[in-house]
């Protein structure tokens, strides 16, 4: 059985009368890339401060390695890394003395973090950049130093919290690959995100929070798989009299028609070749269409049907 | 761990220009503004030792003991030095001299009780006369007392052995009471009056010091910086944090100050009248007191940038200008109505410090300051450290 880098288990915390985390409880494999997601709100990085004892919280325990998370746990902090969503580095050192001075906090012998350092400069292609301050730097970059800082130290489990905030998709692209080794080489990661997108690509478990609630958790497959919508397709029509509206319901495996503007959007709930006997329906029927497409379904449809929202609102 | 906080807390304050320029260049600018101002004025009270004292003589009795001496004191060919500036005058002549400030004071003579001193506002000089007086009529007594009992003896020979002991006695009793009769011993060179400007300089320039507080503290607090909260991530301890900033604060601080003291004695040669290393005993607590109640600011402030920057500026703005940084005099009015915000005022005790060390020596009174600012850097420090000594929070 995999060992439990993190425990949360029953956690619950105010701010004065807003409940942000709401009796919300979670484990975290050893080996694990674990997806927070939520929309902007939902409570995610408050609960990663609170895994990090920097937030009081009400109520609720909280084990990081096995052992209670405490203020003062500094030996469980030394196996911490921590990347925050807000670029939290040191204006008047230059990239090359950030990444030292933090590095720093966690290792004591020179020669060896000297070796970290290089290693986070090379992992973040921040190479080029070693004598700059951060103020010369573009976002992506400023991004990329943020992470080294956080991630110097080889630490066991390191905590993303919205890394990929306001960057370029090359340099995502960039971060991902990054998290994706850093993972490979052992390390335990947590990442919280409001894009369905990275979360989906990279990782191997996936949360799902919505006003400080573990509303969702499994795999993307799993997730995807637990919705009643398989397949949505939409058809640009400018009329549809209401008999062809009904035809459409009843095709096999349609579950619901609805009309938005131009567009007709029609659910599926299994089977295959659902585009075709639409197609073939409409044609049937003398119906002028215009671009007929697909889609599968996403997290956000996940989101929206357990929530009733748009994970974007 | 600790060496590494102190070298990057170094880097991180010797690469903030703005603290260095108020740091050290404003006080170095101000000190030369001082100095274009009434440099001159003190180098010359300073070259030419303590001037005349302008004082008026109101008296009732020109043969009376008191208005010989001042007559006496007054003569430029006396053979000794010239101690006042005699106007003679009757009452209201007198006061309007006083109140055109023509003259620092006004002696009240009538020939039978004992001399009376008027002085419309506090200084060296109105501390001088009032000495004077003070000394004056204590010898007066002895000397009379003596010359009254030397009389009765002269009348009664059987009584005079009795009486020149009784005599001897008083007269040791009336010495020894130290209050009394002991002058206020001036340096040989006091300094100008006006180097009191040049103090709350350095004063100012060391409560400066408070603004470099609050860089290192936002740096280690979560709920001020995304910086704090990745430090307080980490496994360093935070007591060795604030202990290396508020070394490496204190070092630069004392540079700071070595410079600006190095340049008002030396480049605009202007003499402190104290031994260096007294001067830069107290301008280094002056330093530790900026940084320790800049991290009290910075502790009470919380997350608002704006306030970490204006609370330390009116602080230091606050304590320089009741320690006499724009107002001459100033301190002394508070000393005599006040006192206690001169005591809890670091400005003022450090002002107060290098005054009584450049007016009177080295003495208790130096001292006593030294030791309230030592007690002033160790409450800072202890509630500093009662605040820090959490490591979460309610909110960030």
């Amino acid at each position: 059985m995999e060992t439990a880098v993190v425990k949360v288990d029953n956690l619950v915390k105010r701010y004065k009368e807003k409940l942000a985390v709401d009796h919300f409880s979670l484990t975290i494999r050893e080996g694990e890339i674990l997806g927070l997601l939520g929309p902007n709100g939902s409570g995610k990085t408050t609960t990663i401060n609170c895994m990090l004892s920097i937030l009081k919280y009400d109520k609720g325990d909280i084990e990081i390695f096995g052992r209670k998370m405490t203020p003062d746990a500094r030996d469980i902090k030394a196996q911490i890394g921590v990347v925050m969503q807000n670029v939290a580095v040191i204006d008047n050192l230059s990239v090359y003395e950030n990444i030292d001075f933090f590095c720093g906090l966690y290792i004591k012998d020179k020669a060896r973090r000297r070796e970290l350092v290089d290693q986070a400069v090379e992992m973040t292609g921040l190479k080029d950049y070693v004598k700059y301050r951060p103020k010369k730097l573009s976002g992506g970059l400023l991004r990329r130093l943020n992470i080294a800082c956080g991630i110097a130290h080889r630490p066991k489990l390191i905590i993303f919290d919205e890394p990929t905030v306001a960057v370029d998709p090359q340099s995502r692209n960039s971060i991902l690959d990054g998290i994706r080794t850093l993972n490979e080489e052992g390390a335990t990661i947590i990442y919280t995100s409001h894009y369905m997108e990275e979360v989906e690509e990279l990782c191997s478990r996936i949360v799902i929070m919505d006003k400080g609630k573990n509303v969702a958790e499994g795999t993307a497959v799993s997730l995807k798989e637990s919705l009643r919508n398989r397949e949505t397709i939409i058809v640009e029509v400018r009329e549809l009299p209401e008999n062809v509206m009904d035809g459409l319901r009843a095709i096999n495996h349609v579950y619901s028609v609805q009309r938005s503007g131009e567009k007709i959007i029609i659910r599926c709930d299994g089977g295959s070749h659902n585009l075709v006997h639409i197609i073939n329906y409409l044609m049937e029927q003398n119906i002028d269409f215009g671009r007929v497409h697909s889609e599968l379904p996403t997290l956000n449809d996940v989101f929206l049907e357990i929530t009733g929202k748009e994970l974007r609102d | 761990m600790f060496l590494h906080l102190l070298i990057y807390k170094f880097r991180q304050i010797l690469r903030t220009r703005w603290v260095l320029g108020w740091t050290l260049l404003f006080p170095l600018i101000l000190a030369t503004a001082f100095y274009a101002g009434f440099g001159s004025i003190i180098k010359e009270e300073s070259a030419g030792g303590m001037d005349p004292v302008p004082v008026a003589l109101a008296s009732q009795d020109a043969d009376s003991p008191f208005s010989q001496m001042i007559r006496e004191l007054s003569k430029k060919d006396a053979g000794q030095d010239q101690i006042f500036e005699l106007t003679a005058a009757d009452d209201q002549q007198a006061r309007a001299l006083l109140e055109d400030g023509r003259v620092t004071g006004i002696y009240y003579d009538n020939g039978e009780e004992d001399p009376g001193l008027t002085v419309a506002e506090t200084g060296m000089n109105q501390t001088m006369l009032s000495e004077f007086l003070k000394i004056y009529i204590n010898n007066y007594t002895v000397i009379k007392e003596n010359a009254e009992a030397a009389a009765e003896g002269a009348a009664d020979p059987r009584q005079a052995g009795r009486l020149a002991q009784e005599m001897a006695e008083k007269t040791q009793q009336i010495l020894s009471e130290e209050d009394a009769v002991e002058p206020v011993k001036f340096r040989e060179d006091p300094i100008a009056p006006d180097m009191q400007f040049f103090f709350a300089l350095i004063a100012m320039a060391s409560l400066f010091s408070s603004w470099m507080s609050t860089i290192f503290m936002e740096s280690i607090s979560a709920d001020k910086s995304a910086q704090g909260l990745r430090f307080e991530c980490s496994p360093a301890s935070k007591f060795q944090a604030v202990a290396a900033s508020a070394i490496s604060g204190i070092i630069i601080q004392f540079a700071a100050n070595l410079v600006l003291v190095l340049y008002i004695e030396h480049v605009l040669g202007l003499p402190f009248g104290t031994p260096f290393p007294f001067v830069l005993l107290v301008t280094t607590l002056g330093g530790g007191v900026g940084i320790c109640s800049g991290m009290v600011i910075s502790c009470i402030t919380g997350s608002s940038e704006s306030l970490n920057v204006a609370i330390p500026l009116a602080f230091t703005m606050i304590c320089s200008f009741l320690s006499g940084l724009m107002v001459s005099g100033i301190r002394e009015t508070i000393e005599l109505h006040a006192p206690v915000i001169n005591r809890i005022n670091p400005a003022a005790v450090l002002s107060d410090a290098l005054c009584q060390a450049g007016t009177y020596g080295v003495d208790s009174r130096y001292w006593t300051d030294v030791l309230i600012l030592v007690i002033m850097v160790a409450v800072c420090l202890v509630l500093t450290s009662i605040r820090l000594s959490r490591r979460n929070y309610d909110n960030i």
